[in-house]
């Protein structure tokens, strides 16, 4: 079959040349007519190219970006400090008007217990707003009823440490509702 | 003599268009196939070939610039002549090609 073809090569030389000169002669017919088309559509495929470059480059620095943050953004999260004691200093003629309101009170502020103190700490009114001039019914023989002024907040070593004074409403006119 | 000197003058002549066009032509085709701009690749073919396509046309500088030592040299000056038109008509041929393939690429000079 080789020999055949070889055989038939041979005897058509000029058409074999001719089959070469046209499709050179093809080929630039090609080239004069979308040469520039041809140029174009590269320029384009290589400024995509560069656009995609660069696009993956973006995210590779927004991928690190974040893995850097959300590294840091954990530990911050493991070092945040959170109440674990709440103290409550009461300031009152009797004592056992403190022993009950700093039980009362204490008992009204459990939920803050493992929350975070720096968000107590931004944010002290929230303490103001529930402790301030809230009145306590003490159940005793008289059913004593005070009311509370918070006067000092600190947040230490884990603590909430509340200073109150109490002032007491058994001798004036009080309605029976109690804030 | 004078009917060789003309015909010697022609084939320069062509002889450099062909080398630019041909080599201009094949050259964007090769530039087609590797994945190059082949429009801009002629462009910069076509000014690359001109020289060697004068120097191709005019078969070799060293002959020519001997022909110039032996026939100044042998008083005749005007064999002299013929080789400067000779180097002209080659000269020519190749810029013309590059001004065609400038025309076809550019659409101007």
């Amino acid at each position: 079959m080789a020999k055949g073809i070889v055989r038939g090569f041979e005897k058509n030389r000029r058409c074999f040349v001719m089959f070469l000169l046209g499709i050179i002669a093809g080929s630039s017919f090609f080239l004069f007519v979308y040469g520039q088309k041809i140029d174009g559509l590269l320029s384009e495929r290589n400024a995509i190219y560069y656009a995609n470059n660069q696009k993956y480059k973006e995210i590779m620095k927004l991928q690190k970006e974040l893995e850097q943050l959300s590294k840091k953004g954990s530990s911050a999260q493991k070092e945040e400090k959170r109440i674990k004691k709440i103290m409550v200093e009461v300031d009152a003629e009797q004592s056992y008007i403190t022993d009950a309101v700093k039980a009362q009170i204490e008992k009204k502020l459990a939920p803050f217990l493992d929350k975070s103190m720096d968000w107590i700490g931004n944010n002290p009114e929230i303490l103001e707003l529930i402790l301030e001039k809230e009145q306590v019914i003490i159940e005793d023989s008289q059913k004593t009823r005070v009311e509370v002024h918070l006067k000092y907040v600190s947040l230490y070593d884990e603590t909430l440490k509340i200073w109150l004074k109490v002032e007491d409403l058994s001798g004036s006119q009080i309605s029976d509702t109690v804030k | 003599m004078e009917q060789e000197f003309w015909t010697t003058a022609v084939l320069d002549f062509l002889i450099a268009l062909g080398v630019v066009l041909g080599g201009v032509i094949l050259g964007g085709l090769g530039a087609f196939i590797t994945d190059e701009y082949p429009m801009f690749k002629m462009m910069r073919l076509a000014e690359q070939l001109k020289i060697w396509a004068m120097v191709a046309a005019i078969g070799g500088t060293f002959d020519t610039i001997k022909n110039f030592e032996i026939t100044i040299l042998g008083g005749q000056l005007n064999l002299a002549f013929q080789q400067i038109v000779f180097i002209v008509s080659a000269f020519l041929g190749a810029h013309t090609g590059t001004v065609l393939v400038r025309w076809l690429i550019q659409g101007g000079f």
